[in-house]
């Protein structure tokens, strides 16, 4: 056989992998999306464990979530105070902070920290089954891995994420009032009125639609991950990390592609 | 038992959410659906620019609503803005209709009491808002709403230009004026006046006049430093209170000599007359030899003639 022809199935070879790499995800999702009826079947969502899922990733979450959005709303303020104060605006910083708090920083913070706390537990925790061969078990008994251990995951997230969110948001907002009040001497009162008078509902609930998108990715990117692992121990680290990194990776892309969105119907 | 608390754990957690996003968005702005809004609209025939959808209106600097619509009327080219106002910061009482009947009756009343909006900065940003204030007079006539663009059940309030373009009119104004300044020709006038007052100035005579007024100035003030040196300001006051007498004392003589030259036969006391004359004569000689001699020596007012020789 000839270099060139050497070279050729070499190319080829590798095209075929990346064109599984690509189709992989896909697959995946489109597995999701077949199990998603079952959920409306007479036990088709496993309560125990959609039960642990949501301890895991929202209880259990909340301390954390309200301590990084506190201090974050602060660092916040206290950015917003430095430069706004030169202008004698310093009641703007609740505006700059709600906004920024309600549209952006809330669902993004959420987002990371669930990536860290709930993303890559499902990555290892999958990956360590496929080194068990648990899920070939359970194929082996006829039970789709997909719908059976991604769905819990999934509806948990979903659910977990968004609530979250709103304690985040409303940790966000006082810990940038409480900067707004006990550094510029802003009157609570007065901080307060400007806060409910320019944020609105509609500005919440679409950051709270952010999460619910961030959620749908953290979750499909750390199974994805888990199920793709490889049958040692190593493979689940690896995995775990892979997990995160494109769960934060695609969180940022879809924020952004979110708020592009919104910003054409005004918001 | 640890699944029953897990559950209460996770209700709560939940059921906390839930609430708090219900309190959320009740606060930023469901709450407005719970409350009694009317609109009225205001036409402005200036640029809107900095107003928007959502910019606040005021009443006297009260937070009372908000600009829910502007649009353009081509024919007219004036803008109309509606604004949605807050019933109960007027009228507190009463349900939705009757206080839409209030507010509007109180709005007509307060516009002939000469209630006008105008637009105003919101800040440094370039953002304005609706003022309500009494811009207008009550003895000012009303302006009519623009025909067939407020409906006629529509509450209209008119507007009034906005300061900044009242100062934008006067600054146009000004540079007008400016414009028609001739500055060459009065600058050609100064010019001429200026090579005049230096021809003055140069004049000798004037010279000379200046050089001797500086010496009289230079004299008086050694006077004055003299005489300063010489009396002190009891001093002073004591000798005015001295004069003041004298004076009162020589009117005094001279009321009574008037009196005495009415009563008086001018023709048989022609002799007393002619000796009072001589020692009048004899006194003013007395007081002007008194006069020079203080020229010459005015401490002896205070230490005496005696004295000095002693």
């Amino acid at each position: 056989m000839k270099n060139s022809e050497i070279f050729l199935i070499r190319v080829r070879r590798r095209l075929l992998d990346a064109a599984d790499k690509c189709v992989l995800p896909l697959e995946f999702l489109g597995a999701v999306a077949a199990a998603l009826p079952s959920l409306f079947r007479k036990k088709g969502l496993r309560l125990r464990e959609f039960r642990y899922y949501l301890a895991l990733c929202g209880s259990k979450s909340l301390p954390i979530v309200l301590l990084i959005s506190l201090l974050m709303g602060g660092v916040l303020g206290i950015q917003a105070a430095l430069q706004l104060t030169k202008f004698g605006a310093e009641i703007f910083t609740a505006d700059l902070v709600g906004f920024s708090v309600l549209k952006e920083f809330g669902p993004l913070m959420v987002a990371i920290i669930l990536t860290g706390r709930a993303g890559s537990a499902f990555a290892a925790e999958l990956g360590t089954m496929k080194v068990n061969e648990e899920i070939s078990a359970l194929e082996t008994m006829g039970i789709r891995p997909v719908g059976y251990l991604v769905l819990p995951k999934l509806v948990a997230m979903l659910l977990a994420m968004p609530v979250l969110t709103v304690f985040g948001d409303v940790a966000g907002i006082f810990g940038g009032m409480a900067i707004g009040v006990s550094v510029l001497d802003i009157p609570f009162a007065a901080y307060w009125s400007r806060t409910i008078d320019v944020l609105d509902g509609i500005t919440m609930l679409l950051g709270i639609l952010k999460s619910v998108v961030f959620s749908l990715l953290i979750t499909l990117a750390g199974c994805f991950y888990g199920f793709q692992s490889t049958s040692d121990a190593q493979g689940v680290g690896r995995s775990a990390t892979q997990a995160v990194v494109a769960s934060i990776f695609w969180v940022i892309v879809a924020d952004a592609l979110l708020t592009v969105l919104y910003s054409f119907i005004g918001y | 038992m640890e699944e029953r608390e897990q559950n209460i754990r996770l209700g709560l957690f939940v059921g906390g959410g839930v609430l708090l996003l219900l309190a959320a968005l009740f606060f930023l702005g469901l709450s407005s659906f719970f409350v009694s809004e009317e609109k009225v609209y205001t036409t402005f025939s200036e640029s809107v620019q900095g107003l928007t959808e959502g910019s606040q209106v005021k009443y006297r600097g009260v937070p009372v609503g908000s600009v829910s619509d502007i649009s353009i009327a081509v024919d007219d080219r004036i803008v109309k803005v509606e604004m949605k106002i807050r019933l109960d910061n007027f009228i507190n009482r009463g349900t939705h209709e009757m206080q839409r009947q209030k507010f509007a009756d109180y709005l007509r009343k307060e516009i002939g009491d000469g209630l006008r909006c105008r637009m105003e900065y919101a800040g440094i940003t370039g953002m304005k808002f609706i003022d309500f204030d009494y811009f207008g007079k009550p003895e000012d006539a009303v302006p009519e709403a623009p025909e067939g663009l407020i409906g006629r059940d529509d509450l209209y309030l008119p507007s009034v230009p906005s300061t900044f373009k009242d100062i934008s009119a006067t600054l146009v104004s000004a540079i007008d004026r400016l414009s028609n300044i001739h500055f060459e020709e009065i600058s050609g006038e100064l010019e001429s006046s200026l090579q005049k007052l230096s021809n003055l100035l140069s004049d000798p005579a004037i010279r000379s006049t200046i050089a001797r007024t500086n010496e009289v100035v230079e004299h008086l003030e050694a006077t004055a430093s003299s005489v300063e040196k010489v009396f002190n300001e009891d001093e002073m006051q004591t000798m005015r209170e001295n004069l003041n007498g004298a004076l009162r004392s020589f009117r005094n003589l001279a009321e009574t000599l008037d009196k005495r030259t009415r009563q008086i036969d001018f023709h048989s006391a022609q002799d007393d007359y002619h000796s009072l004359i001589v020692q009048l004569k004899q006194m003013i000689d007395s007081m002007r030899i008194l006069a020079e001699y203080l020229e010459t020596d005015p401490q002896s007012v205070l230490q005496g003639k005696g004295k000095q020789e002693r």
